[in-house]
């Protein structure tokens, strides 16, 4: 269990990141696209905050503007009491050394003309770290992740993916961080390596005491690393529970067609299971329909005027398990 | 059961590279019969995208080369001897193929109506009024909203779920008897996965027609499939009714592929992972292909192994274990 009784190590408040449209003839603005629109989280030490979502529904721009690799537009970030908002850069370096990203395509994000060992040893020399012993910390890194001493001469095209991600992540850990945002770490891996690099960030947190924001689209795994989930639909946290509690009883009408939509990996009773279907696209994040923003889709029997107008709070009782529905408590009779 | 309508015996395809030759497809066969949704299951690299393009004709030669003694026999006709003239009317035709990027498969210039008309009028001979009213049609088949409008629009105009369905709506054009679905809902979110997957199974139902259902997604598969053939390192190392591969798989490598999955039944436990990668296709460990990974892996696993009918036709395993 997770000790919530101190002060969280991550605060988020109404988090927003708009981003302009401009026209194409002159650049003006002529709109924004409302990415992140009012996040509020915490994390505690120690503990997974899983943050799902469609694509385009804004889970990683929310990983990105926490740590301003995208500055906010508006909104409060505290990290360990510290409010990152008013850090000047340098401060903001120091910072960065204590909350580290793991991205998606670890391809993408390894330098192609770098060795390994290169690499390993640049983010200790940038943070100050490691003095004269840095490549025996690099071995030292590459060890933990589970690749060998003599991959330290090696370049990225030299691994497999399994493998780069785990270069990501050593390279990640060079600086000893406390807290993780992993940007669908294995999304672009093969189940049985998935497997591999899951286990291995499970221990490198039980080992090392790490805090992870984990952001993903696969509802199962999520389910299985976190211990709490966030659920994103345009730019809003809709419904946030104990991992357990969101997968048993979720209370938002989008969580619940998330969750019916996954495929099981077990045939047995498919033609029985009960599936809701959503209609239709996600709008665009452009111009988000007013009021509950998912109220286009909505296949809730209490769907009212109310659902067009009014921007649902989160709200809720146990086990802080919250969600934004207008009718999330005249759910049970209605059912089926 | 009735007379297959695709017949793969023994197919090899095999590239020829600086590297060496990869056998990139090596001794594979599987039956579809009509009606039926078979699913080709393995991770990258294991030749489930080749078996399909090698079908279709679609992979270039050199460096493909389909071997001596393949066979791919479509109802009455061998595909690996037939003439790219013949060929060309047999796909989009008999047998249409969906891809994984319905974005890269569709032609920017053109607007979807277009590219739907064109199918129509070449191989169904309609004119330009006919094929715009068919399309219309079948665009709304499909599940596409105001279809009449969005005949005239691009394909950047379309969000991916829709680009999908207007793939889906061109390789039913001609009705064909046999769709062969690469990935089709890997590049989609899962409420738009669940909307192809449901309208997917709503046409083979209306047209009868077999589906060759290419993933890598275990869950789709139990999703949709009625049999299943997994594939590894080039080689079919089982097949069976889905049934029996969820709850008996033989296979060590069909049970450490279901092992490794994240349980929405068993949170919190550590998932099983199967060590190491997929050796280099240019480099097939001699003997049985899987040993290097495998948890049960004994001497006797270095001479090849042979797919051997387990129980029941239909039901094998490439493993010296399950013949004991």
């Amino acid at each position: 269990m997770i000790d919530r009784s101190g002060p969280p190590l991550l605060r988020v408040r109404d988090l927003k990141k708009y981003f302009p449209v401009r026209s194409s003839t002159f650049g003006r603005t002529v709109g924004q696209v409302k990415a992140v629109d009012g996040v509020s989280f915490d994390l505690w030490p120690g503990e997974t905050l899983g943050l799902v979502g469609e694509s385009g529904c804004g889970k990683s721009t929310t990983g990105r503007a926490v740590m301003r690799l995208l500055e906010p537009t508006a909104g409060e970030v505290y990290f360990d009491g510290q409010d990152v908002g008013a850090l000047d850069r340098k401060a903001l370096r120091v910072l960065r050394r204590r909350a580290q990203f793991v991205f998606q395509d670890p391809y993408g994000s390894l330098n192609p003309r770098m060795s390994v060992g290169a690499m390993l040893e640049e983010a200790l020399k940038v943070h100050g770290l490691g003095g004269l012993s840095r490549r025996d910390r690099a071995v030292e890194l590459l060890e933990r992740v589970g690749l060998r001493s003599e991959h330290i001469d090696r370049y990225p095209h030299e691994f497999s993916g399994g493998q780069r991600q785990r270069l990501g992540i050593a390279r990640a850990l060079s600086v000893e961080p406390e807290f993780l945002i992993l940007d669908e770490p294995v999304s672009a891996l093969d189940v049985s390596v998935q497997a591999q690099v899951i286990n291995l960030l499970e221990d490198l947190q039980r080992e090392l005491g790490l805090t992870y924001l984990f952001i993903a689209h696969d509802l199962a795994l999520v389910e299985h690393v976190s211990d709490r989930v966030a659920v994103m639909y345009l730019g809003r946290i809709v419904e946030v529970a104990e991992a357990e509690d969101l997968y048993k009883n979720p209370k938002h009408p989008y969580t619940r067609a998330l969750l019916s939509a996954v495929p099981r990996a077990d045939p047995v009773g498919r033609e029985k299971r009960e599936r809701i279907v959503l209609k239709g696209d996600v709008p665009s994040p452009s111009a988000p329909p007013p009021g509950c923003a998912f109220h286009t889709r909505c296949p809730h029997p209490l769907k009212d005027a109310i659902c067009e107008t009014v921007l649902p709070v989160m709200e809720g009782s146990e086990r802080g398990h919250l969600a934004a529905c207008h009718h999330q408590n005249c759910d049970r009779e209605t059912r089926g | 059961m009735s007379e297959p309508l695709l017949k793969v015996r023994d197919l090899r395809t095999w590239f020829y590279t600086d590297q060496g030759i990869a056998k990139a497809v090596d001794g594979v066969s599987f039956d579809i019969v009509p009606g039926e949704t078979l699913g080709i299951v393995g991770e990258s690299g294991c030749g489930k995208t080749v078996t399909s393009l090698s079908i279709l004709g679609l992979l270039p030669q050199p460096p493909a080369k389909i071997e001596e003694g393949s066979s791919i026999r479509f109802a009455d006709e061998e595909l690996i001897e037939l003439s790219e003239r013949r060929m060309r009317a047999l796909r989009g035709n008999e047998i249409s193929m969906i891809f994984q990027e319905p974005m890269s498969s569709l032609n920017p210039v053109y607007s979807v109506g277009n590219q739907i008309s064109e199918a129509l009028r070449l191989h169904r001979g309609m004119n330009r009024k006919e094929a715009r009213a068919e399309t219309v049609r079948l665009l709304y088949e499909v599940g596409i909203p105001e279809p009449d409008r969005r005949v005239d629009e691009y394909p950047h105009q379309l969000s991916g779920g829709m680009r999908q369905r207007v793939m889906i709506a061109m390789a039913l054009s001609c009705e064909p008897k046999l769709l062969i679905a690469d990935e089709p809902t890997t590049a989609l979110d899962v409420t738009i996965q669940a909307q192809i997957l449901e309208l997917l199974a709503d046409l083979r139902a209306r047209h009868g027609m077999a589906v060759l259902l290419i993933t890598h997604d275990l869950g789709v598969v139990a999703e949709v499939c009625d049999r299943v053939v997994v594939m590894y390192a080039g080689q079919v190392v089982e097949t069976g009714e889905v049934h029996e591969i969820f709850a008996e798989p033989k296979h060590p490598y069909t049970k450490g592929l279901l092992a490794s999955l994240p349980s929405v039944d068993n949170p919190g436990q550590r998932l099983t992972s199967i060590p190491g990668t997929v050796p280099n296709p240019t480099m097939w460990p001699a003997g049985c292909r899987f040993q290097d990974r495998c948890a049960e892996s004994a001497p006797e696993c270095g001479t090849p192994q042979a797919l051997v009918e387990i129980g029941h036709v239909g039901r094998s395993a490439r493993c010296w274990r399950t013949q004991a």
